[in-house]
């Protein structure tokens, strides 16, 4: 099996990917490219193609593939090896990948037993961004303001949306937040401390690379649920057989002395694992929630539009259903869901469990002062998780810098586009016609593609055949 | 020069809109900056609205030149009889069905004279109306 990233060509934007092509398995099939909503796919010589410099790594192309073709690339677990403290950063919707009869508390446990040192809750960057954002709605007028906590919303703002860039919150994502908090409490170690974020989300992978809004990630790496579900489930549920080895990897770890605190209030944070969540701990008047990445374009092109007015705040998630339903998460996303409203129901402490978990509560109860975003109001202490660089527009959609160029291209596309038969059948390799026409243009295509100009399909004459 | 046209259906609400949002592809093409963009999709899209609901459907003529984008929305509708009162922010002649939808505010004439650099409108009771926007481009700004 070999993975390529179809499309080398150099470009200021990303230079890595996180959703690849297994030239193996795609049957050339066109369902990818008719999903893709930045049109950055195409079929050449029977297999999909990802114009790299317009995928925003969605994962809906891994949704849709019929054949499995389309891959989420994570990195790889044994990079833990290089570090001497393991720190995981488990997302909120990890929660959401084992039923309510596991508590938050057990899910926990269980990735110490995976074999990570400290946990560090990403559900707490999400508080940090809601304690931020409420000072930013307070202080600015620009409206509707939009959540720049998913990295694909915001790719897609850079590209198809430009003029929405400074509705963004010029806000860390919650899983940079905690992984610099995380690093800021170890700093005085002299081990080599690793963060690990444990994500569900092909386009987080990315954004620890190519990050949006600042230099660099204190992400060391990002593991999918996928990689480490197995060794969670072995912990939550261990054999006989197993049992005995879960609990010297446990007694190992010193797990009762760890270094980061465990938190209690956390569920506003949790919340976010789905759509509707961040609203949730938000708690303010006309703020929409909108989740699935072809609602959330139909809703920017109405406020593009100018249509939509009294929105204050728009909580815009590319995944159906939010983050659980990520392209890397187990679970069916709809369990999830379901899951994650029924466990924060009830706050962390009212778990009793095992000795660790009194443990916990006890540390928790006695940091939770200091660390609680709420309690710690000063917006100053929060100008480290601001954007420290401007959000630049992506304008890979621009025919020619040279306008004069731009406009004779476009009219020629329009010229060609006039020809076509407009039934976007997909057979030419690319989405639709409009694309064809652009692709033709650009170059990357000829008119011969078209099939059915090519060899148009016999006039059907119902009255020349009667039955 | 590129030249577009558009079909605007009567009373489609869904469809209104439409033209506007594939202008502003086309627009993002070009590469002209998002703000000038935005006011061509709010002008774009409140005469649409104007045609969809007062104006019995329609159509839309845009031009795109290195000189500037002009935009001409017509219809052969009722027609509008005191052009001057029309343009008065809050005046509207929607019908009560209409307003209960949200719309007919009394803004979108003004709205498009607001967004665009030039805005001439003409009409006759019985016979249509015709508004003609123009944006100028960045390079052709003197």
């Amino acid at each position: 099996m070999s993975f390529e990233p179809a499309n080398q060509s150099p470009n200021i934007f990303q230079t890595f990917h996180s959703v690849l092509l297994d030239a193996d398995l795609c049957v050339g099939c066109t369902t990818c490219i008719k999903f893709c909503p930045t049109k950055a796919i195409r079929v050449r010589n029977g297999k999909a193609k990802i114009f790299e410099d317009r995928c925003i790594d969605c994962g809906e192309c891994i949704r849709r593939c019929p054949k499995g073709a389309k891959k989420a690339v994570s990195d790889p677990l044994f990079m833990m090896d290089a570090y001497d403290i393991k720190v995981a950063l488990p997302a909120p919707s990890l929660y959401a990948q084992f039923g309510t009869k596991y508590s938050q508390s057990d899910i926990f446990n269980a990735i110490h037993s995976a074999g990570f040192d400290e946990v560090f809750d990403v559900a707490w960057g999400a508080l940090v961004v809601t304690t931020m954002t409420r000072s930013i709605l307070a202080q600015e007028a620009l409206r509707p303001r939009i959540s720049s906590a998913c990295p694909v919303i915001v790719r897609l703002i850079q590209q198809r949306f430009p003029s929405l860039i400074p509705n963004l919150m010029p806000i860390l994502p919650p899983s940079e937040i905690a992984a610099r908090e995380a690093r800021r409490r170890l700093g005085s170690l002299s081990q080599k401390v690793g963060i690990f974020f444990l994500s569900p989300c092909t386009a987080k992978v990315t954004s620890v690379r190519t990050p949006l809004g600042y230099e660099q990630s204190a992400i060391d790496a990002v593991f999918s649920f996928g990689d480490i579900y197995a060794s969670l489930k072995r912990a939550l549920d261990p054999t006989p057989s197993s049992a005995p080895h879960i609990d010297a990897i446990s007694s190992g770890n010193a797990s009762t002395h760890h270094l980061l605190p465990i938190m209690n209030n956390l569920e506003p944070g949790m919340g976010w694992a789905r759509s509707d969540g961040e609203l949730d701990a938000l708690h303010i008047e006309n703020a929409v929630s909108v989740d699935g990445i072809s609602n959330v374009i139909e809703l920017f092109e109405a406020i593009e539009n100018g249509n939509i007015d009294s929105i204050q705040y728009i909580e815009a998630l590319a995944c159906p259903g939010g983050c659980v339903g990520g392209p890397m998460a187990v679970e069916n996303p709809h369990i999830a869901r379901s899951t994650m409203r029924q466990r924060y129901q009830h706050p962390f402490s009212a778990y009793p469990g095992s000795k660790t978990a009194q443990d916990h509560h006890r540390t928790a109860k006695e940091r939770s002062k200091s660390l609680s975003p709420e309690s710690s109001t000063a917006d100053k202490e929060y100008l480290a998780f601001k954007w420290t660089r401007p959000l630049p527009p992506n304008p890979v959609l621009v025919l020619d810098t040279d306008l004069s160029k731009a406009l004779q291209m476009a009219e020629k596309i329009e010229q060609i586009r006039n020809r076509l038969p407009g039934i976007d059948c997909g057979a030419c390799g690319a989405p639709d016609c409009d694309a064809f026409a652009e692709d033709i243009v650009r170059g990357l295509s000829s008119i011969e593609d078209c099939r059915l100009l090519a060899s148009p399909p016999p006039a059907r004459n119902e009255e020349e055949n009667p039955k | 020069m590129v030249i577009i046209e558009y079909i605007i259906p009567r009373l489609d609400f869904s469809a209104a809109g439409k033209a506007s949002t594939d202008m502003k592809h086309r627009l993002t093409q070009l590469g002209l900056p998002p703000a000038l963009i935005k006011r061509v999709a709010i002008a774009m899209y409140e005469a649409e609205m104007n045609i969809a609901i007062h104006g019995d459907g329609g159509r839309a003529e845009i031009e795109i030149s290195q000189e500037g984008i002009t935009t001409r929305f017509i219809d052969q509708g009722p027609g509008i009889a005191d052009i001057e009162l029309a343009m008065q922010e809050g005046y509207s002649t929607a019908s009560e069905e209409i307003r209960d939808m949200g719309f007919g505010a009394g803004m979108g004439l003004p709205n498009m004279k607001k967004n665009a650099d030039e805005f001439i409108i003409q009409s006759e009771p019985n016979k249509g109306t015709t508004v003609q926007m123009r944006f100028r481009l960045p390079a052709g700004e003197p």
